[in-house]
């Protein structure tokens, strides 16, 4: 009797511990976060001090709380030609870097928590925002704008090239909405969601959709086809301050709602039939699962392009580390999915100067071999 | 007590597949029910319309008083729990973690110290709590049953729906399983069982509803259903059934004759149908 009530102890105990090691994990990649965030903006052609970048950035934050604080850094320093100066490295860092990043961190945490979620509401390993046809919806929409060549730009009598890029995202974004409702909407039979039919409904759509791109660029102009590769290869070139307000609220959106879903997507890995008997309406679950996958994941797309496997690497790296529960899986896979997201970008528009290599090309030519591992670390850790 | 499911004229189909024709019967806490027919015969699909799986095409499941799709789902996960035929779990979770989910309904924001303990308890009952740091997918057959009918008794519900919740067991456990029942029957829990076996039901049931072709044919205690005649007429198997040499209950022994132990079933030619209306109301349970 004493040896049984040690054992439960025991067990209680070691759940007890379980909170502080998570929370010590989010920590530690938290730092990471922030460490690689600082070290992606001073990178770059031009190549900036990290305690500049710090300095900076602090100043950009305290000018926009309106504190009242003294800068160590001289702004009115003059600025020679070719030195670097703070007043042009601080544009740099404010106008340049910190939209470029911190969009990559939002477009990596998004599709990792997409991921995520879907691999738990539908109750497979293999699910991934791009393949309920988020990601090919919006690529089609935006291929769809380059070859009709449709700008808002003209209907308001303004020839700026963001208005052109804006109009692409619009098309891409309402495209991606329709695509993931059309999938959703054909694997619902008799008020249920099927989930394998959902994934081969999705398959299907992709190979109709990467078609369709495929025939776009065979019929393009050499410069469509520029705008082309940046949709289905993805880039954060480009990206300013308005594309970052534009994303923030769908991303925040899915990471403050998803993680009160945690216990109920563990339970979903039970079955539909079975988290039902512990009250989780699966239905419900699934429909809130995906339409969050569809909105952020869409918007993502929208200004980055299509960017592969970190959606469905993601969730599998962190589950190898913590286990499946999805308390903790979510919130990690978010900020881990930011940090490959800025190294990824960061390797992509750095190895290559002055060129830069589409970041849809680094995560697949990281993420598939970080995927093999996995998979064969897995089984033999189950064997 | 706030325990009583009552089924009224079920009937549900797909296509021209009738799969429950007409199914009316009650249960209270304190007594276990077993379900037993052969294969295809509608037991599963019964349990899933008593669990609300599935919704009847005509006829209702009234749960203390009220249908069943009145109850939200969390509600309805405090009252009831199901033991499905075969559990898998998609992800590596541990047994412990599987046996815990049993307590989703209860737990509001994080699981408590008593939370903990109920698990425990649970497990040590089916005698798994030595696999609880194993993970669910690499157990056996049997285990996964036993984890299982843990997370199961951990929801702590009035209302016990399983569905051949020793199919996979050992003789040991098989026994082991049902004296749960016998003890949650006790506590005021009303149980539902489908079971195969006929001497595990004579056994434990304090009544048994034979179910043949959609149809529940009889029902009442041990003695009055489990008869030759019965067993024959719905099972299409010649069989002889004694007194239990220790228990009060029945003991069924199939006879073979010249390698054939099975003959077709000939329901209108046999014993006929002992369910009458009345009957079905007076069979109340046994149990003081």
């Amino acid at each position: 009797m004493i040896g049984k009530l040690a054992v439960w102890q025991a067990t209680t105990q070691r759940y007890s511990r379980l909170f502080p090691v998570r929370i010590a994990l989010l920590l530690v990649l938290l730092m990471i976060l922030v460490f690689i965030s600082l070290s992606a903006v001073s990178t770059g052609a031009v190549s900036i001090q990290r305690d500049v970048v710090f300095k900076v950035s602090i100043d950009a934050i305290a000018e926009k709380l309106h504190l009242d604080y003294d800068s160590s850094l001289d702004y009115t320093a003059r600025c020679l030609p070719g030195q670097s100066c703070v007043q042009r490295d601080a544009a740099l860092i404010r106008e340049i870097r910190w939209p470029r990043v911190i969009m990559a961190g939002l477009v990596g945490a998004s599709l990792a928590i997409a991921g995520t979620a879907l691999q738990g509401a539908l109750r497979n390993p293999l699910a991934d925002p791009g393949l309920i046809g988020a990601s090919s919806g919006a690529a089609v929409g935006a291929v769809t704008a380059i070859l009709l060549g449709v700008n808002i730009g003209d209907v308001l009598h303004s020839d700026a090239p963001a208005l052109a890029r804006l109009t692409q995202s619009l098309f891409a974004f309402a495209a991606a909405l329709i695509t993931t409702f059309g999938v959703f909407r054909l694997a619902r039979w008799q008020g249920r969601t099927d989930s394998t039919s959902l994934l081969l409904i999705g398959l299907a759509i992709n190979t109709m959709a990467s078609a369709y791109i495929g025939m776009a660029t065979f019929i393009s102009d050499i410069r469509e086809v520029n705008d082309i590769v940046f949709w289905t290869l993805g880039s954060f070139a480009e990206i300013f301050w308005r594309d970052v307000y534009v994303v923030v609220p769908f991303t925040v959106l899915s990471v403050v709602i998803l993680p009160f879903l945690a216990r109920q997507l563990n339970l979903m890995t039970l079955g539909e039939a079975e988290a039902q008997h512990l009250g989780v309406n699966a239905e419900r679950l699934r429909v809130i699962c995906v339409a969050l996958a569809a909105i952020t994941v869409g918007v993502s797309v929208a200004f980055a392009g299509i960017i592969g496997f970190v959606g469905l690497v993601v969730p599998h790296l962190i589950r190898f580390f913590t286990g499946p529960d999805h308390r903790i899986v979510l919130p990690a896979s978010v900020l881990t999915g930011a940090i490959l997201m800025i190294a990824a970008d960061l390797w992509a528009r750095t190895v290559a100067v002055p060129t830069e290599v589409p970041v849809g090309i680094v995560t697949a030519l990281f993420g598939g071999p970080v995927f093999l591992v996995l998979i064969i670390l897995s089984r033999r850790g189950r064997s | 007590m706030l325990n009583h499911l009552d089924a009224q004229h079920l009937h549900y189909h797909i296509g021209k597949a009738t799969l429950v024709g007409d199914i009316s019967l009650q249960v209270n806490g304190g007594e276990i029910l077993a379900i037993v027919g052969p294969n295809g015969a509608g037991k599963t699909t019964l349990l899933k319309l008593l669990a609300g799986d599935l919704h009847p095409q005509s006829g209702q499941v009234l749960l203390n008083g009220h249908p069943l799709h009145h109850h939200k789902p969390l509600e309805l996960a405090r009252h009831r729990a199901v033991m499905p035929q075969q559990a898998s779990v998609s992800l590596d979770f541990t047994a412990y973690e599987v046996a815990l989910m049993g307590r989703h309904p209860h737990i509001r924001g994080s699981e408590t110290r008593e939370d903990h303990h109920i698990v425990e308890e649970a497990l040590h009952r089916t005698e798994v709590l030595h696999l609880r740091e194993q993970l669910y997918a690499t157990l056996s057959g049997g285990e996964k049953a036993r984890v299982t009918l843990a997370r199961v008794l951990a929801q702590q519900t009035p209302i016990l729906l399983l569905d051949e919740p020793t199919s996979t067991l050992d003789l040991r456990h098989q026994h082991m399983t049902m004296q749960i029942m016998r003890e949650r029957a006790k506590a005021g829990v009303a149980v539902v069982a489908v079971l195969h076996d006929l001497n595990l039901a004579a056994m434990y049931a304090d009544r048994i509803g034979m179910i043949h072709n959609g149809q529940l044919e009889f029902i009442g205690t041990p003695d009055e259903v489990l008869t030759a005649a019965n067993i024959h007429a719905v099972f299409g198997l010649a069989v002889e059934v004694l007194a239990h040499p220790t228990h009060q209950c029945p003991l069924i022994v199939p006879l073979a004759t010249n390698g054939h132990v099975a003959t077709p079933p000939e329901i209108g030619a046999s014993a006929g149908r002992k369910v009458l209306a009345d009957q079905r109301v007076t069979s109340a349970p046994h149990l003081g």
